[in-house]
C-alpha cells in the first residue's frame, strides 16, 4: 500500500504507471543518497553471506543497525515529502522516483520504493 | 514584458512578481515541485491579491502574475483584470490570453508545434541538463513562435566542464540560426546571444532589488526560487502596511566584487543559486561564471559573423578575453586592493 493515501481514486489512475508529482533536485539528492546505502548494505551482507565476518556479532550488529537506520530514513523520507507535496497514492501502490527527472511516479502494485 | 533595471541601487522595487498559487510555474533556474503536484490549486486570497492591486496602483508599480497549471477562479481573475500587468503561464496557458509570456520546458519539445506562429511572443525556454545536447534543435522548432527567447539552464549545480562544453557547442549552432533569422529581416531577441550586444554595463536580474516575490500566502521574497525552496521571506505584504521587506545588502552589484571586474554584462547573476552554491549571494559559483562566459564568447562570434551588416556594425566589437572564469583572475594579475583580490 502506498504510504499516504488519503483521497479517493482518480478515474485517471488506470494506467499502470503515473507522473504524480516532482521533488527539487537537493531533495532527490537526499533520496539518493539513501537509497545507494542501502543498496550498497544489501550487496555486502550478500557478499559476506559466506564469510566468517558475518557470523561476528558486533560487526553483524553493525551492519543490521546501519541497514535499520537507512530504511528508516528511506521510510521517513517518502512519508515526508508525501505529506508536503500531497501526492495522490491508491491501495497497493507504490511510490517510485525517477532519479534523473526529479519525477515520482506512482507504480500499481509492483515496484518497490526507489529509483 | 518588463525588463529589469541593472545595476540600479533601488530601495523600492520597481515591480513585484505576484505568485496566484503556490504552484506557479518555475520560469527561471529554479523548479516548484508543487507546479506538478495532483493536489488542487492553493489560490492566493482575492482580498490579499486585492491589496496587492491597490497598493501597485498607488504606488505605481508594475505587476507580474506567475500562474500555474490552472486557470485561476473568476473572483481572482476579476482583481487581475482591474489592472495592467503581465502574465507569466505555463505552456498548456498558452493560449487561454494574448500577450504573456510562455515558459516551455525541454520535455515539452515534442509539442512545440502547438504553439502557433507568433514573431512578436516571449518565450521562455527551460533547458533540462539531460537536455543540453537538443538546444539548437529545440530553437529551430521554435522559430517563427517567439520575437524573444529567454533559455534558461536547470539544473546548474549539478554543471560539469563537459556540461559547459556542450553548452558553449550549442550556442554557436543556435548563433547560426539567430544570423539566419536576421539575414531574413527578422529582428528576434534571445537573451544568451544577443543581450549582451546591446549592452554596456551590467543588467543582471536583479532579484531583490528591482523586484520582489509574493508568494500567495503574503510572504515576500527575494525571487520565486527561495518561496519554493523553503528559504526565509525577507518580508511581507498586508494591505494596512503595504510591502515591509528588508532584503539583504549583499545582493547589489556594488558588494559583489568578482561580478564588478565581469564584462559579461547579460549575466543573471542568480543570487539565488549563488547562495545555494557557495554560501554568499555576491560570490557566483564556477558553474555561472563559465556559463556566462560560454554565452559571452557565442555572442562575441556572432557579433563577428554578423559583420557589416545593419545595425550590428555599428556595436562595439566585444574583446576576445583570455580566461572563461573571473574568480582565475585573482590569481593572474596584481591584487585589486579595492576588492581584495
Amino acid at each position: 500500500m502506498a504510504k499516504s493515501g488519503k483521497k479517493a481514486i482518480p478515474a485517471a489512475l488506470k494506467a499502470d504507471r503515473q507522473c504524480v508529482g516532482r521533488v527539487l533536485p537537493g531533495e532527490r539528492d537526499e533520496v539518493l543518497r539513501l537509497h545507494e546505502r542501502r543498496a550498497g548494505l544489501d550487496e555486502l551482507v550478500l557478499s559476506l553471506q559466506d564469510s566468517p565476518l558475518l557470523a561476528n556479532p558486533v560487526f553483524y550488529d553493525k551492519v543490521v543497525a546501519d541497514l535499520g537506520r537507512t530504511v528508516k530514513h528511506l521510510a521517513d523520507w517518502w512519508d515526508a515529502k508525501a505529506k508536503k507535496y500531497g501526492w495522490d497514492a491508491v491501495p497497493g501502490g507504490q511510490w517510485s522516483i525517477d532519479f534523473d527527472s526529479c519525477n515520482i511516479f506512482l507504480d500499481h502494485g509492483t515496484a518497490r520504493h526507489g529509483g | 514584458m518588463l525588463e529589469p533595471v541593472a545595476g540600479c541601487k533601488m530601495t523600492e522595487p520597481a515591480y513585484l512578481l505576484v505568485l496566484l498559487e503556490q504552484g506557479a510555474v518555475a520560469f527561471c533556474h529554479d523548479e516548484n515541485p508543487w507546479f506538478h503536484a495532483c493536489s488542487e490549486p492553493r489560490w492566493i486570497e482575492p482580498d490579499l491579491l486585492s491589496g496587492i492591486v491597490d497598493f501597485a496602483e498607488e504606488s505605481g508599480k508594475a505587476l507580474m502574475f506567475v500562474l500555474g497549471r490552472s486557470r485561476p477562479p473568476k473572483r481572482i481573475e476579476r482583481v487581475m483584470g482591474r489592472i495592467d500587468h503581465a502574465k507569466i503561464v505555463p505552456f498548456g496557458l498558452h493560449d487561454v490570453w494574448d500577450n504573456v509570456v510562455v515558459v516551455v520546458e525541454s520535455e515539452d519539445r515534442e509539442r512545440f508545434a502547438e504553439l502557433g506562429e507568433d514573431w512578436a511572443r516571449s518565450l521562455i525556454l527551460r533547458i533540462a541538463r539531460r537536455d543540453l545536447a537538443y538546444c539548437s534543435d529545440m530553437v529551430e522548432r521554435l522559430v517563427g513562435r517567439f520575437g524573444r527567447l529567454a533559455l534558461h539552464l536547470r539544473g546548474i549545480e549539478y554543471f560539469g566542464a563537459r556540461d559547459v562544453a556542450i553548452y558553449a557547442r550549442e550556442l554557436d549552432r543556435i548563433a547560426v540560426v539567430i544570423r539566419r533569422l536576421y539575414e531574413e529581416g527578422r529582428p528576434v531577441e534571445t537573451n544568451v546571444l544577443t543581450d549582451r550586444l546591446m549592452l554596456s554595463s551590467m543588467r543582471n536580474c536583479d532579484a531583490g532589488i528591482t523586484h520582489v516575490t509574493i508568494a500567495p500566502d503574503g510572504r515576500c521574497y527575494i525571487c520565486p526560487a527561495d518561496f519554493a525552496i523553503g528559504h526565509d521571506p525577507i518580508g511581507h505584504f498586508d494591505a494596512g502596511s503595504g510591502l515591509v521587506i528588508a532584503p539583504p545588502a549583499s545582493l547589489t552589484l556594488s558588494r559583489s566584487p568578482l561580478c564588478l571586474r565581469c564584462d559579461a554584462f547579460h549575466c543573471k547573476r542568480c543570487v539565488h543559486l549563488s547562495r545555494r552554491l557557495t554560501g554568499e549571494a555576491n560570490v557566483p559559483s564556477e558553474q555561472q561564471c563559465l556559463i556566462a562566459h560560454a554565452e559571452r564568447e557565442a555572442s562575441r562570434r556572432l557579433l563577428q559573423a554578423l559583420g557589416p551588416m545593419e545595425p550590428f556594425d555599428r556595436l562595439p566589437r566585444l574583446p576576445d578575453l583570455d580566461y572563461r572564469d573571473p574568480l582565475s583572475l585573482a590569481g593572474a594579475r596584481p591584487p585589486d586592493r579595492r576588492f581584495g583580490l
